[in-house]
Formats: C-alpha cells, structure tokens, sequence
C-alpha cells in the first residue's frame, strides 16, 4: 500500500513539474513576447512624438513665411504707390506738356525706359555697369529704387 | 491525511492548469515607420526680359506739324497711336500694378521655397530620429530575448 502510495506520489510529482515546466517557459514567452510590445509601443509613442514637434515646427515656419510674405506686400504696395503720388503731385500734366513739350518728352521716354529696366531686373537680368557703379538707389533706377542692392528705402 | 496531501497536490496542479489556460498567447505588436523618398523637384528659371525700345512723342497743338514732317522722314507711316494726359498716367499706373503683381508673385514663390526647403530639412531630421529609435527598440529586443532564453 506505502509502496503504491509512492509511486503514485511520484507519478504525480513527475506530471506537476512537467506542467511548471510547461507552464514556465509559456510564462516566459508571454513574458518576452509583452516585453517586445512595451518597447515597440514606447517607439510608437516616440513617433507620435516626433511628428507632433514636427508638425508644431512645420506650423511656426508656415507662420513665419506668412508673416515675410505680408511684410513683403505691404511693402510692394507702398512702392507702388509712389508713381500714383508722383501724377497726382503734378496737377496737370497735359499742361505741362504743352508748356515744357520737349523736357515732358524725355522724362516721359526716361521713365518707361527705367520702367522697362525694372522688368527686366525682376526677371533676374545681371546689372549693367551704370547700374553697378550706381552709388545710391535713385542712380540705380528712379523708377525701382528699391531693387538696388542694399536698399531699404521705398521712394 | 494521504488523501488529504493528493487532494492538495491534485488541486493545485488542476489550479494552475486551469490558471495558464485563462490566458492566451498575447498578439505581437507590430510598428512599421518607413519613410518614403520624395523625388526632388527641378524647375528651370523663367525667360530673362529684354524691353523693346518704346519712344513717346507729344504732340501738341504747337508742335503737330514739325512731328508729322520728323515722322515722314523716318519713314514710318503718318500714324499716331495716342494717348491723352489721363490715358497716359493710366497705362503708367497699370504698369506699375504689373510690376507690383510680379514682385508679389516672386515673394510667394520665395516664401514657398523656403518653407518646403525647411521642411525636408525636418523631415530629414524626424526620419533620422526614427531610424535611431527603431535601432533601439530593436537591441532591447535582443536583449530580451538572451535574457528569457532558458530553456
């Protein structure tokens, strides 16, 4: 009876730590397993994050040209509105052309001229030599002073 | 007092068989971050602009017929396109809005440069960074694995 007691016992102790055996190293894989997820799911949080500061980046750039571009055409719209103060200065200048025909004439001819230069500069024509000996903005091109290197000024 | 010690041992083995089978084997989580290479736009510039040379003549009441005689000794046809004072001072301002609408264009077209060019420096940055972190996650992986590996 003790004998067959033992067995048993035996039998039994031999089938547990098959099971804790089996049930370890399922443990373990588990283990492993939920380990690799943390750290694949602390990579997806560090991704969502990146894309965060990088959207926010992106969004302070998008202001910033925002902010250029406006800057840029309050600008334009101050420069182009100096041809309109100039006519409106002069009160009549079909007057003075039949006054002054001759000097009318050549300012009329030496603006388009300059007009047409500034075209031609905007499209990313290289100086000529008056233009780069010119010392200030109003020797450059009275018609877009603005266009000479390291000028500020509108007028 | 046998059988109540294979009582217990049969219990506690039926207890952790039941236990471990509550659970099922977790799902492994798989991120996939791949950038994808945008192809680099390459624009040629814009014709540079030579003007054609426009020469004014006024014409007054004074002066018409010396300006017909200098027309006919060109050699150009007696013709005037004209304009009168206000028309002039028009075309003039119209010109100038050209002007202003060209150097608008050309800021936007800086502004957006200079965006996009800052953008690929960040998404170069941000692919960079997630290249690093998914080297990371996969050495602590490796570690994981040497360190669980028994049996």
């Amino acid at each position: 009876m003790g004998m067959k007691l033992t067995m048993i016992m035996m039998a039994l102790l031999v089938a547990m730590g098959l099971a804790f055996s089996w049930y370890y190293n399922d443990t373990q894989q588990r283990m492993k397993i939920l380990i690799e997820n943390v750290a694949k799911a602390e990579t997806a949080v560090n991704l969502s994050e990146q894309a965060l500061t990088s959207m926010k980046e992106n969004y302070k750039k998008a202001s910033e040209q925002l902010n250029i571009v406006n800057n840029k055409f309050a600008l334009i719209r101050v420069q182009n509105s100096v041809l309109a103060s100039k006519l409106a200065k002069m009160d009549d200048l079909g007057l003075l052309a039949v006054e002054k025909t001759e000097k009318i004439k050549n300012a009329v001819n030496r603006g388009t001229n300059n007009a047409g230069r500034c075209f031609e500069l905007l499209s990313g024509a290289p100086l000529n030599d008056k233009e780069k000996e010119a010392k200030d903005a109003k020797t450059f091109n009275k018609e877009c002073p603005w266009l000479w290197s390291g000028n500020t000024a509108t007028q | 007092m046998q059988r109540h010690l294979i009582k217990s041992v049969l219990g506690c083995g039926l207890a952790i068989l039941l236990l471990s089978s509550c659970g099922s084997m977790p799902e492994k989580l798989e991120v996939s971050a791949k950038p994808v290479e945008k192809p680099k736009l390459t624009l040629p510039n814009a014709d540079l602009l030579k003007m054609r040379e426009v020469k004014w003549v006024i014409v007054t009441e004074e002066n018409y017929k010396q300006v017909f005689a200098d027309i006919k000794k060109s050699g150009r046809p007696i013709a005037i396109f004209g304009l009168t004072d206000k028309g002039y001072a028009n075309l003039g301002l119209n010109f100038s809005d050209i002007r202003a609408y060209v150097q608008q264009q050309k800021s936007i077209i800086a502004a957006y440069e200079a965006y996009y060019k800052g953008a690929d420096e960040a998404i170069s940055k941000a692919n960079k960074e997630i290249q690093e972190s998914n080297e990371r996650a996969k050495a602590k992986q490796g570690k994981v694995k040497k360190r669980w590996d028994i049996f």
